[in-house]
């Protein structure tokens, strides 16, 4: 089923890609990143979205949480005011759990392609649509420059790439926290600038263990993920422009009990003791008030 | 319910499977491709058998297990057949990795001394030359060994003490034993192409290339060398120039394994399952059987029969070891086995040796006249 459905196509997709692009297999890990890249697009930039927004409105949220830890229903009336979905949280993470499908199926069909030994290709054949004229393609190129696409670099430059791209993508998709918000202010935020090191760091890892054709279908995921970043800041740097240009103001409302509106003053800069936040705070507004100190 | 939780839900999801990625794709295999059917060799008197962390010698007239090599696992693997005459066994692993955080792969080379009681002892090891798997099984001829690596090389050692004499490298991997006649090296690549080498010096004297690529060593007739390939079919060459004389018979499937070559004819089969026999000389079609089991392996031809190792390809894939007559391709008898046979059988006195990947049956030896089982060997459970 596995086979079937994930490692089958991509073998089959890798193999098609290689023998049109005139039997270069890192142009055919490259095409085939771009495809899995575009295939998941609206599901990435609708995560990204997601994440950053609600980075942006994380102190209303938690003071909502505070206020009305007692009454859910009331909870979810102000989430629900302030454009605050919490089942975004889990349908955030379909295109994580997308990627996961994803990584090992690519992983087993550039191993069984570039196999390199007499059992991997037996293995390859009965895996391969009559479509397409295997006996042309074998054996694939597995050498590139320096490397040998189905061992780890040895040179350790690829795990150093694969590291510092996936370090630059993380940094754009992660909304540095508001300035004096702490972790426990955010735990969320929190979360994400560790995850911000931990991931390129697990990422290095995997590419000094495993083939490097995989650490460079790494590298080009995390390129294009990095232009996609920087594709969606500018949007919604524009579209923010746009709200406070128009006048608009936040749709929040919150009578926040002292602990919370301090939690709240503290993310945001403000000083008073008692906070009201009514529907007409806007980002403009908390600046200006920030202003003023 | 803490709502606090909500907002973590996401990041702390994201830690979780990226642990479970990096258990699963830990879990996929590795760093090296480390897995391959055994390889199965003989000198005449005793089986060597290379089937993962070891090598062992076999005596089938005694039925007992000589040696073992590593002693102990030393995280190399071996799957190419290793070379065994007067004495001496080389062989090549698959590469040791260089530890966690280490891309390098260690492949090495062999070189061990067997005594006449049993036991056997390194002589030498070469970790420099080659850069990728040995798949191939080393050829020793007098004081040289020749083999080639899935770095695409051919390398030629000093048998006695495993020093480079002199290197060439190929367009791709190289899987079959190279052969060797009066000083000339002759090597099929998986490049497509055939190379004839001074087996001195490792210059090149001619390499022709061919439709496919070429999965097997070449078999050597009288002025003609044989090469079976991927295109279908096989090729005969001239042994002097590389000139293609002729190349049959243009089967569907792919032939694997090296043509068995008996009073002028030439004996192979495809892994669609069909058997042919061809003239040696003219490549004209003597007659071909539908055997209904891939044929990966080389027939093996004495007498007035041919002994083919297969594979039974049903849901379950299972082996067969069947006889047929070489005037006919009648079938004579056949054996099942409980795993695919992926080996060339061996013959030593009067069995036929085939390995099998069952840790229960790694060898098994059968009468060569009638097929009935002998023997077994089944992998020690200190093992």
């Amino acid at each position: 089923m596995w086979d079937t459905l994930i490692v089958n196509p991509m073998i089959n997709a890798l193999l098609l890609f290689y023998n049109f692009l005139g039997h270069n297999f890192i142009l055919a890990i490259a095409f085939l990143t771009i495809v899995i890249r575009l295939i998941t697009l609206p599901l990435n930039l609708k995560q990204q979205r997601s994440m950053i927004r609600t980075q942006e409105i994380q102190p209303e949220i938690n003071a909502i949480q505070k206020k009305y830890r007692d009454n859910p229903q009331k909870m979810q009336e102000e989430f629900k005011r302030i454009g605050y979905n919490p089942a975004d949280t889990l349908s955030g993470c379909i295109p994580t759990l997308i990627q996961f499908p994803i990584l090992i199926g690519l992983y087993r069909a550039i191993t069984t392609i570039l196999g390199t030994t007499p059992q991997a290709l037996f293995e390859l054949v009965p895996r391969v649509y009559p479509a397409i004229n295997l006996t042309n393609l074998i054996p694939v190129e597995n050498k590139f420059m320096w490397l040998n696409l189905s061992q780890p670099d040895p040179l350790f430059i690829l795990p150093i790439i694969v590291f510092g791209s996936m370090f630059i993508q993380q940094k754009l998709l992660t909304p540095a926290p508001p300035k004096g918000q702490t972790q426990q202010d955010n735990p969320a935020a929190g979360m994400s600038q560790s995850m911000m090191y931990t991931m390129p760091l697990m990422f290095g890892f995997f590419s000094l263990q495993f083939p490097a054709g995989l650490s460079i279908y790494f590298i080009l995921a995390n390129v294009i993920g990095i232009a996609q970043g920087l594709y969606l800041q500018r949007i919604m740097n524009r579209e923010r422009a746009e709200r406070e240009a128009r006048g608009e103001k936040r749709p929040v409302v919150v009578e926040a009990e002292k602990g919370a509106a301090k939690s709240h003053q503290s993310a945001n800069g403000a000083g008073s003791s008692k906070t009201k936040v009514t529907s007409g705070s806007t980002a403009p507004r908390r600046k200006k008030g920030s202003a003023k100190r | 319910m803490n709502h606090m939780s909500r907002p973590l839900a996401r990041p702390a999801l994201r830690l979780l499977l990226f642990a479970a990625a990096l258990f699963l794709l830990t879990g996929c295999g590795g760093r090296l491709a480390t897995t391959n059917w055994a390889g199965l060799s003989t000198d005449g008197r005793r089986v060597y058998l290379a089937y993962g962390a070891q090598v062992l010698a076999y005596d089938p007239a005694e039925e007992t297990q000589v040696w073992t090599h590593p002693a102990e696992s030393t995280g190399a693997v071996f799957f190419a057949a290793p070379a065994a005459a007067d004495g001496r066994v080389v062989l090549g692993d698959y590469g040791r990795a260089g530890g966690l955080f280490s891309p390098r792969v260690t492949v090495s080379i062999y070189g061990l001394e067997e005594g006449d009681t049993g036991g056997a002892s390194q002589v030498w090891v070469n970790t420099d030359n080659a850069r990728d798997k040995i798949v191939a099984p080393p050829l020793q001829v007098g004081d040289q060994v020749f083999l080639g690596t899935a770095d695409n090389h051919v390398l030629a050692l000093d048998a006695a003490n495993g020093t480079l004499q002199w290197d060439y490298e190929t367009g791709h991997a190289i899987w079959g034993q190279p052969a060797y006649a009066d000083g000339t090296l002759y090597v099929a690549s998986m490049d497509h192409s055939v190379y004839a080498l001074n087996a001195a010096t490792g210059e090149l004297k001619w390499s022709q290339p061919l439709g496919g690529a070429l999965p097997s060593g070449p078999t050597l007739g009288d002025g003609l060398l044989y090469v079976s390939s991927f295109d279908g079919n096989v090729h005969a060459l001239d042994m002097a120039t590389g000139e293609e004389r002729w190349a049959a018979p243009s089967a569907d499937d792919w032939i694997w394994g090296a043509p068995a070559l008996l009073d002028g004819t030439l004996y192979f089969g495809d892994i669609g399952g069909t058997l042919y026999a061809v003239d040696a000389a003219t490549g004209e079609q003597r007659w071909m059987k539908e055997t209904q089991n891939a044929i990966q392996t080389s027939p093996v031809a004495i007498d007035d029969v041919l002994y083919v190792a297969s594979q039974v390809a049903v849901d379950t894939p299972t082996g067969a070891l069947t006889a047929y007559a070489v005037t006919d391709g009648s079938q004579l008898w056949s054996e099942p086995t409980t795993t695919p046979l992926y080996a060339t059988p061996v013959v030593v006195e009067d069995d036929l040796i085939v390995s099998t990947q069952d840790a229960n049956a790694l060898l098994i030896g059968f009468d060569l006249a009638t097929g009935q089982e002998r023997w077994r060997y089944a992998l020690p459970q200190t093992n």
